[in-house]
């Protein structure tokens, strides 16, 4: 085999500024924690991880769209530093993400082309050169389509054909089969296995744990932002870390624990592998409550085959689902299924092609679907977004619990402070209403939010990514208050992307590449 | 695992309210140093241009009165301003908003609709309201053109609103050079109203009327309107946190809209004023760079109704300083273009973050 | 009378070739204006003084490229709105050129430098539209053949998508300035050197038709020619009817802002 370049990721920590740092505090949030990783030229190196585990953030890392906060990338011993994605370009690494970034009014040639060394663009010997790449690769594609009329499987493969272009040494993929059919991801890594005895070293980020089973070399695992193991899947393969054979039967199941960010696993070990010790049985759910409608009442609310597609966003096919007064519904999406949209739809803010929503009973036609009109029929959304759609940094506190007072025309300062200094009271929150929004804490901010949309008194609460950017105190906090809403009564929907066991809910629903199960 | 950090501490409050006065106080600062410099350069005499440049507006009622004059006509179109500033939206066609309604006041006031009211046996107020309100309506509906623009296709209203006025001020500078001039002067103007239209001068010599506590008036109703009436609190959600009124189920394009027709309206009652008080009739390119400076003072003021009345009386003054100090220096000197230069430049540096429209 | 319509189009033709560029870097040209005054300017004070019409051309571009090179950095730097510093680029020429103007000329008015600089105004305005087209040409062929070309052309409708392949979009941004002052620099000096004198107002709304021109263009080097060619045929008839009295010249004054308003209302219409 053709030891080209090898590439190595030493005690990588990455942190970012949180979006809300409060006043007197700065908030910094560990996406990674010292995590080291070797990858090798020829193999297929699959890291899996739950969301928020930071595989994005290493892939980005490497592909030199980040910076590391610490810790140092190596190329065959050589310590490197990438200012930008064109210096790990020049160096052999290149990256397609699943919904990539092309330039719209331009041809999938020009995409291709974008960024490319070189200053005259040789139209004809390009496309002879693109046609050869995309036999090897098995994509048919019209060098001069236009790029904002391509479907999402198409803007990947676009996206591939440009990083192929560079002639990489590695090629990273974030989640490739969120976009593809089967028959897609089957040409996709019958041809990755081709390239790879060229020597193409490719780093897969998925989480679908069949993928790695069935395609990868090699298999690390992230939870949290720490490495929590690595090791050679395949009988035979030299490891050149330890110098001898390892052989490992990873099963689906030691995959599955291995993931899971609540359930213990043995130590992060190097290669080579033990076997796995028996895993202690998952914690049990924190509620229960998730019976669909056992209790006889009629149904809070109902969606009834909501379907979505646009090039921009991810698609909703046909989505039907209906959530009982009393429950909670928890819908847990993985990366690119649509969950984003699901959470626009209801809120208002986005037209659903097709499909009904009845709220207690009333059909609501698609033009009706207001923020407003779902607000009046009973539907509370606390947004995904909370520092930019749920509030804003820059606006006060005050202004920020008070869209909804009923004051008439005029709102004077008494009436809409008194409103929030009773809201801010009854969350125990010490702060003045005409503090910025931007000194309060995430957790503090969701409790607002939260607090804020109650108070409208809505049979319906839909919670989108409640556990994002919260600490563990907060996520108690906020589980025992679901559990509290259930208990009076409401409906309460959880979008959430956390598909693990020891999530906020249990998931009563999975939503994957648009479709609801 | 608990991967949420905290550090040290934040500057404190004082320091924060010192940086946001730093800016308009920068400006001002900048273009007070460039306009003192260039009469001071050009001048074979810098030390007493420069010193009549501070001095000169205080130095009698005639100067004292008119800055004031001028401070309420730009407090009337600042405020304006700062309304559709409020609302997230550039109204950028003040010029027209005040030259056009202004003309259609002069040509009221002086043409045959006093006449008309005589014979129907109405008071001349009669006539002094319908061009008040004919000068509001007009400029409303030059306000609202761009605002519904915007909410209807998309177009930036800074814009369209930009253009909307600039294809128009030809317009009326044909009319009033043309069908409408007063042919019994030297003056490319309209007729000179009537005296009993006229606003009376309470200052003499100078201008000064009751348009500049109108103005005062509107200025504070104007704050009034913002900061305490729930309409008032949606139009500043829809400009300082648009994602926010909209999923609080704010209509963001109306608001939009809605705005810049007020503040078109405000620049037209600006105009009217400037007809029934400062100049009693409406000549040739009879804006100016009134529009202008209003968006300048508006942006100065950071968008406050309350500040746009210090902000307003400081650019007035500079205006007359540096009319003043070219006079003695006997040269002629356009001041306001680099003043407003300035003060765009290092006002939209901090307070205008770019939002990229695709 | 076909020689006369393209002489008028030379100055437009430049200038609409500016905003071009800036339009894509998304970036409104509203500076356009003031620029091709700023130039039309600086060329006729170097032509004056140095005696040489090229050397007139040649400073005004450095003058013009240097000024909103400065003005493009400063709105990258401090995330300026782009559309605010263009405008006080328009009120800086309003309000600095007639101070030099009175300082070095001793007027705010017209400036005749025929006498001092030896180009006869004939064959500057001939030479126009011939030297426009070429560049139009030229500049369609490094859009369309050149890397830096496609970088530009998408920077400001696709700036994330230049940042994933490592491409700066900022920098692209700044670039597309110094073009337009480029192109803008042409335009003015062309004017002034066909005239053989520097005139107030030189420009006459020229700055708005070429947006007007860009859009109804379709943002293509070549369509903007027919675009151009078609404004400069309408002013020219617009001229013959203000000869013979038909339409008041201050009207026409407003035309080149009310064609680019119904450009852009005609356009955003036919994308919906």
């Amino acid at each position: 085999m053709n030891v080209r370049k090898r590439a190595e990721l030493e005690d990588i920590h990455k942190e970012f500024d949180s979006v809300e740092p409060g006043e007197g505090e700065q908030r910094r949030f560990t996406a990674l924690d010292g995590v080291s990783l070797a990858f090798y030229p020829g193999e297929l190196h699959v890291i899996l991880g739950e969301n928020g585990a930071g595989k994005s953030t290493l892939a980005h890392i490497l592909s030199g769209l980040h910076r590391p906060t610490r810790g140092a990338i190596r190329l065959d011993g050589e310590t490197l530093r990438f200012d930008s994605a064109s210096d790990a370009l020049r160096n052999g690494i290149a990256m397609v993400h699943q919904r990539p970034l092309l330039a719209a009014e331009a041809s999938v040639l020009e995409n291709v082309l974008l960024g490319a060394p070189g200053t005259f663009l040789n139209r004809a010997k390009a496309a002879k050169r693109l046609a050869a790449i995309k036999t090897a690769w098995g994509i048919e594609l019209s060098d001069r389509a236009r790029a904002a009329g391509l479907s999402p499987g198409d803007r990947f493969r676009t996206a591939l054909l440009g990083a192929l272009w560079r002639d990489p040494d590695y090629l990273i993929l974030d989640e490739p089969s969120g976009v593809l059919a089967p028959n897609e991801r089957d040409v996709l890594f019958a041809a990755l296995d081709r390239a790879k005895s060229r020597g193409l070293g490719v780093i897969l980020i998925t989480h679908r744990l069949e993928e790695a089973l069935a395609h990868a070399d090699r298999v690390s695992v992230l939870r949290r932002g720490r490495l929590a193991f690595t090791s050679a899947i395949r009988l035979g393969l030299v490891d050149k870390d330890a110098g001898g054979t390892a052989t490992v039967p990873l099963t689906y199941e030691f995959l599955a624990r291995a993931i899971d960010p609540d359930a213990p696993v043995s130590a992060p070990a190097a290669t080579p592998m033990r076997m796995p010790e028996p895993i202690p049985a998952p914690m049990p759910a924190t509620h229960d409550g998730t019976e669909r409608g056992n209790n006889g009442s009629a149904p809070a609310i109902a969606l009834e085959n909501i379907s979505f597609e646009s090039p921009e966003r991810a698609a909703l096919h046909s989505v039907s689902f209906t959530a009982y007064p009393g429950t909670v519904t928890a819908i847990a999406g993985y990366p690119g299924s649509g969950l984003s949209t699901l959470e626009d739809i209801l809120s208002g803010l986005l037209r659903p092609d097709s499909g009904t929503i009845s709220i207690r009973g009333k059909r609501a036609t698609t033009a009706s679907l207001t923020p407003a009109r779902l607000r009046s029929l009973g539907l509370a959304c606390v947004p995904s977004d909370r520092a930019f759609r749920g509030s804003n940094p820059d606006i006060t506190i005050g202004e920020m619990l008070t869209p909804y007072a009923r004051t008439g025309f005029f709102r004077g300062i008494a009436a809409p402070s008194r409103m929030a200094k009773e809201l801010l009271a009854r969350e125990g929150i010490d702060a003045a209403p005409t503090r910025a929004v931007r000194t309060l804490s995430g957790g503090q901010l969701q409790r607002l939010i939260l607090a804020r949309e109650l108070a409208t008194d809505p049979a319906i609460v839909v919670l989108a990514s409640p556990e994002w950017g919260l600490d563990v105190k907060s996520i108690e906090r906020l589980k025992t208050r679901i559990a509290e809403l259930a208990a009076e009564g409401k409906a309460v929907i959880v979008l959430t992307e956390e598909t693990g066991s020891g999530g906020i809910s249990a998931p009563t629903h999975t939503l994957r590449d648009g479709i609801l199960s | 695992m608990n991967r949420f950090t905290r550090g040290p501490l934040r500057a404190s409050r004082l320091a924060r309210l010192a940086s946001h006065a730093a800016v308009p106080l920068a400006s001002f600062g900048l273009a007070l140093a460039l306009i003192a410099a260039l009469i001071a350069l050009s001048s074979p005499d810098p030390l007493s241009s420069v010193a009549s440049f501070f001095t000169r507006p205080f130095s009698s009622a005639w100067y004292l009165g008119n800055t004031l004059d001028m401070a309420g006509l730009l407090i009337l179109a600042g405020t304006g301003s700062a309304v559709a500033l409020r609302a997230g939206a550039f109204n950028l066609g003040g010029e027209a908003q005040i030259y056009a309604p202004a003309l259609a006041s002069a040509v009221i006031l002086a043409g045959g609709a006093p006449r008309a009211a005589a014979a129907l046996g109405l008071p001349p107020i009669a006539t002094a309201f319908l061009a008040l309100a004919a000068a509001i309506a007009l400029g409303g509906a030059l306000g609202f053109i761009p605002g519904i623009l915007r909410a209807r296709l998309g177009i930036s209203e800074l814009l369209s609103s930009f253009l909307l006025s600039a294809a128009l001020i030809p317009v009326a500078d044909y009319l009033v050079s043309g069908p409408f001039r007063d042919t019994a002067g030297n003056l490319v103007a309209t007729k000179p109203i009537g005296d009993a239209l006229a606003l009376r001068s309470i200052l003499p010599p100078s201008h000064l009327n009751v348009s500049f506590f109108v103005a005062l008036a509107v200025a504070v109703a104007a704050w009034f309107f913002l900061s305490r009436t729930e309409p008032g609190y949606r139009l500043r959600m829809t400009g300082s946190a648009r994602d926010f009124a909209r999923f609080a189920g704010f209509p963001v394009a109306r608001a939009a809209a809605l705005a810049m027709a007020v503040s078109g309206a405000l620049h037209g009652l600006a105009g009217y004023f400037a007809v029934t008080g400062t100049w009693y009739r409406c000549h040739e390119g009879f804006s100016s760079g009134m529009g202008w400076s209003a968006l300048a003072i508006a942006l100065v003021a950071r968008r406050n109704p309350l500040a746009v009345i210090p902000a307003a009386i400081a650019f007035s003054w500079l205006e007359t300083a540096s009319d003043a100090a070219t006079l003695s220096a006997s040269l002629s000197f356009d001041a306001t273009p680099l003043i407003q230069a300035i003060i765009f430049l290092v006002v939209s540096a901090r307070y205008l973050p770019f939002r990229r429209k695709s | 009378m076909i020689a006369d319509i393209l002489a008028q189009a030379a100055p437009l033709l430049f200038a609409t070739l500016g905003a071009l560029a800036s339009e894509y870097a998304g970036v409104l040209a509203v500076f356009m204006e003031g620029t091709i005054t700023i130039a039309a300017f600086s060329c006729a004070a170097i032509a004056y003084t140095s005696g040489s019409a090229a050397l007139g051309v040649a400073g005004s571009a450095l003058v013009t490229m240097a000024l909103l090179f400065a003005v493009a950095r400063f709105t990258e730097r401090t995330r300026a709105n782009p559309f605010i510093t263009g405008i006080a680029v328009n009120f800086l020429a309003a309000g600095l050129i007639p101070r030099l103007s009175t300082l070095l000329f001793g007027t705010q008015g017209v400036v005749q430098i025929s006498s001092r600089v030896s180009l006869a105004g004939e064959s500057v305005r001939n030479a126009g539209f011939p030297a426009a087209l070429s560049l139009a040409v030229a500049f369609a062929l490094f859009l369309s053949q050149t890397s830096q070309g496609l970088s530009l052309r998408n920077a400001g409708s696709a700036p994330d998508a230049l940042a994933a392949r490592g491409l700066e979009p900022g920098r692209y941004r700044s670039l597309s300035w110094v073009i337009a002052a480029f192109f803008a620099s042409l335009a003015g000096s062309e004017l002034v050197l066909g005239l053989g004198a520097y005139v107030p107002a030189i420009s006459a709304g020229r700055g708005w038709t070429a947006l007007a021109a860009v859009y109804l263009g379709y943002r293509s080097p070549l369509l903007c020619v027919i675009a151009v060619i078609v404004f400069a045929s309408a002013s020219y008839l617009t001229d013959i009817l203000q000869g013979t009295g038909k339409i008041p010249a201050t009207l026409i004054l407003g035309l080149p802002y009310a064609l680019a308003l119904a450009a852009f209302v005609i356009a955003r219409k036919k994308k919906q």
